[in-house]
């Protein structure tokens, strides 16, 4: 058995520290580039939405490298995140590929259990009790870890917009990541974090005040940068500090429904979206109104909403943020993506959006 | 009482029956739908309307023309029909209606929209909205229901319709696609008169009745992993059933461009056609705003000849 997962920001340090403890072999796809994006393009269709067509050339190139089993989280209705392992699966088995399949459930259910039972019926002949015993440990491992690298890459963010040489910051990112991923106790895990977290501090600041914005949208757009053409970097380098909407760490929080605060809070934070969404459209569209609405409150500069093209929820949100930018006076830069093939597009872009969050804060914008 | 109800939601049958029932109920009411023009009647939406699909934008125009004609403009929040959901932005058609509403400055900002929540997937839920919408229309003076909710055509109706559709023809094609694109001319670019002109008789989904396509859907369900939305449950159950037992002599799968839905029902449309037995040609037409009837009159031709090849030789 050969475990394999799809790219999710840094969500492969999370999977990797989980097969590694637990004793499991496990493939992982080689980073998303250009030529994954076009496997993915070439064995869907052009309404198919850029999360799906990126997470399929995951798997091809980690089939391809010799992964036997497929394991993804997945999804409830009403968007078609819900759909994605039938559909990728159905296109796998039409390329020829064999191989297992498990889907850990977005929320948990009697048919999820059932099909979970029937997923791994294969896969339990080959796992041992030792595999089975170390899982506890490998999970707290790896939710230890996952939590680090949340927490690293939220400080970049920050001290991305205020730094003399962002590049820096970068060059910090990768090596702290990559000890985090090296890691292989919980004490050496809290150690590579903090070690990570007093280099940060070495980082030279220019002490100009950055400007903030709130980057909501769909959650695989705002969480991988491959698909959102690293704009929270590239906002970065703008003297932009980005606050990003989804963490993997907080989905899966809410998916098990055992965090009742965080629960709460989405409630609450639903509430912000009534006037301008009177019902639950879906995924994270009503969220991407009420975070705009949230960041208004907060006296942030802006907001950024990344979506894939052709994403149902999102498209209503987009249409729904021209009147909230409008009505309360906050500027939104909308990017609905799709091919990659636009970096100089979204630079012109951001540069635009910036100059204009700079002129509202001086006053010479209404 | 004028109600305005865009032409567009007339493609499902619940609305159909629910107009029906409203002008039984309520003798005094006039439904007005909009022109059904080719822009939905309405040029300038104040909102954005974003990279949404064609049929959406075009149902939010229309619901705009209605505006100023109407007393209410009713526009049912559709979430789930027949125990399946419909797309998301049915969810959301009401809200974007009233925004852009809001921001009119002429006649129409007035207008009350009715928009009460649908989700049906029984009996007592269709009884259940019937009052919430009754209630929601005319506030509290709501009649009393003599009359039942008017009950959906019978399996054998809508088959000796189809009979009698299909009669004049020798051969047929099956025109796969969501209600609203099969039913109305400016989504399907006028393919089916195109068709019947070139002597095909054409089979759609809505010519079966839903249960049927729903029950034959669920073969390609595994656990959770259910097709949840009812247009795909449509046009999956009706290209099995339709190869099945009516071997059509093509197949054109109609969708509209950047349809989230159909873009998924398209990958298992394509993959079981590659594993049918006997092989039936199939043509995928990706319609927007920007066809135009001669483009697609120059696809079904060249179509209609690999029809005709596969049939003489």
């Amino acid at each position: 058995m050969k475990v394999t997962f799809p790219h999710l920001g840094s969500m492969y340090i999370f999977c990797k520290a989980i097969a590694e403890e637990a004793g499991i072999p496990y493939v992982l796809p080689p980073p998303t580039t250009d030529k994954t994006r076009e496997l993915g393009e070439f064995h869907t269709n052009e309404s198919v939405c850029l999360p799906l067509k990126i997470i399929l050339g995951n798997f091809i190139e980690a089939l391809d490298a010799g992964a036997d089993t497929i394991v993804m989280v997945g999804s409830g209705p009403p968007c078609r995140l819900g759909l994605y392992d039938r559909t990728i699966k159905l296109i796998l088995t039409d390329l020829g590929y064999e191989f297992r399949w498990l889907t850990i459930p977005g929320i948990f259910s009697w048919q999820s259990f059932l099909q979970n039972h029937d997923e791994t019926k294969e896969l339990r002949k080959e796992l041992t009790i030792a595999n089975f015993l170390r899982f506890p440990r490998a999970i707290m491992i790896g939710w230890r870890k996952m939590r680090w690298c949340e927490y690293l890459e939220g400080a970049a963010a920050k001290k991305r917009a205020v730094a003399v040489h962002p590049l820096e910051v970068e060059r910090w990112l990768q090596t702290s990541l990559a000890a985090l991923d090296k890691a292989r106790s919980l004490l050496a895990i809290s150690r590579a974090g903090k070690q990570a977290v007093a280099g940060l501090v070495d980082i030279k600041a220019h002490g100009r005040k950055p400007l903030k914005v709130m980057m909501v949208g769909e959650v695989y757009t705002v969480m991988e940068p491959s698909i959102n053409m690293n704009i929270e970097q590239r906002l970065g380098h703008q003297g932009v500090e980005v606050e990003r909407s989804s963490y993997f760490s907080g989905h899966i929080r809410r998916g098990s429904r055992l965090d009742r605060g965080l629960l709460k809070e989405r409630q609450e934070l639903m509430a912000l979206a009534v006037p301008y969404l009177k019902y639950d459209v879906g995924a994270e569209c009503n969220f991407s109104v009420a975070e705009t609405v949230l960041a208004k409150n907060r006296d942030y500069d802006g907001v950024v909403h990344v979506y894939p093209f052709s994403c149902m929820p999102e498209t209503t949100a987009a249409s729904v943020l021209s009147t909230v930018a409008t009505e309360l006076g906050i500027p939104v830069l909308t990017l609905p993506l799709d091919r990659k093939d636009m970096g100089l597009r979204i630079d012109t872009q951001i540069e635009a959006f910036v100059d204009i969050m700079h002129m509202k804060r001086s006053g010479h914008l209404l | 009482m004028k109600i305005g109800l865009p032409i567009e939601l007339l493609s499902l049958e619940w609305v159909r029956r629910l107009q029906q029932d409203i002008t039984q109920l309520l003798p005094d009411v006039r439904f007005c739908h909009g022109s059904g023009s080719a822009r939905g009647g309405y040029q300038d939406i104040p909102l954005s309307e974003g990279d949404a699909c064609f049929p959406f934008k075009k149902m939010i125009r229309t619901a705009m023309a209605l505006l100023p004609e109407v007393d209410r403009l009713l526009i049912p929040r559709l979430v789930r029909l027949d125990g399946h959901l419909l797309c998301p932005n049915f969810r959301a058609f009401p809200d974007l209606v009233a925004l852009n509403r809001d921001r009119l400055a002429g006649p129409g900002k007035e207008t009350a929209i009715i928009d009460t929540v649908v989700e049906i997937s029984n009996r007592t839920d269709e009884e259940r909205v019937r009052v919430e919408l009754i209630q929601a229309l005319l506030g509290n003076s709501v009649p009393t229901f003599s009359t039942e909710f008017p009950k959906p055509e019978s399996a054998d109706d809508r088959a000796a319709k189809l009979t009698a559709k299909l009669g004049p023809y020798a051969k047929s094609i099956a025109l796969i696609g969501r209600a609203y694109m099969v039913q109305d001319p400016h989504l399907n670019m006028g393919i089916p008169a195109i068709l019947n002109g070139q002597g095909y008789g054409v089979i759609t989904p809505q010519d079966i009745d839903f249960p049927t396509l729903d029950q034959v859907a669920t073969r390609n369900d595994y656990y959770a992993k259910t097709m949840y939305w009812r247009g795909a449950r449509e046009c999956l159950g009706a290209f099995m059933h339709l190869t099945e037992g009516f071997e059509p002599a093509g197949i054109i799968y109609l969708l509209s461009f950047n349809c989230g839905v159909d873009a998924l029902v398209r990958i298992e449309l394509m993959s079981l056609h590659k594993k049918l037995d006997k092989k039936i040609p199939m043509m995928v037409l990706v319609g927007d705003e920007h066809s135009q009837r001669e483009h697609v009159f120059t696809r079904l031709e060249a179509f209609l000849d690999v029809i005709d090849g596969i049939t003489t030789s």
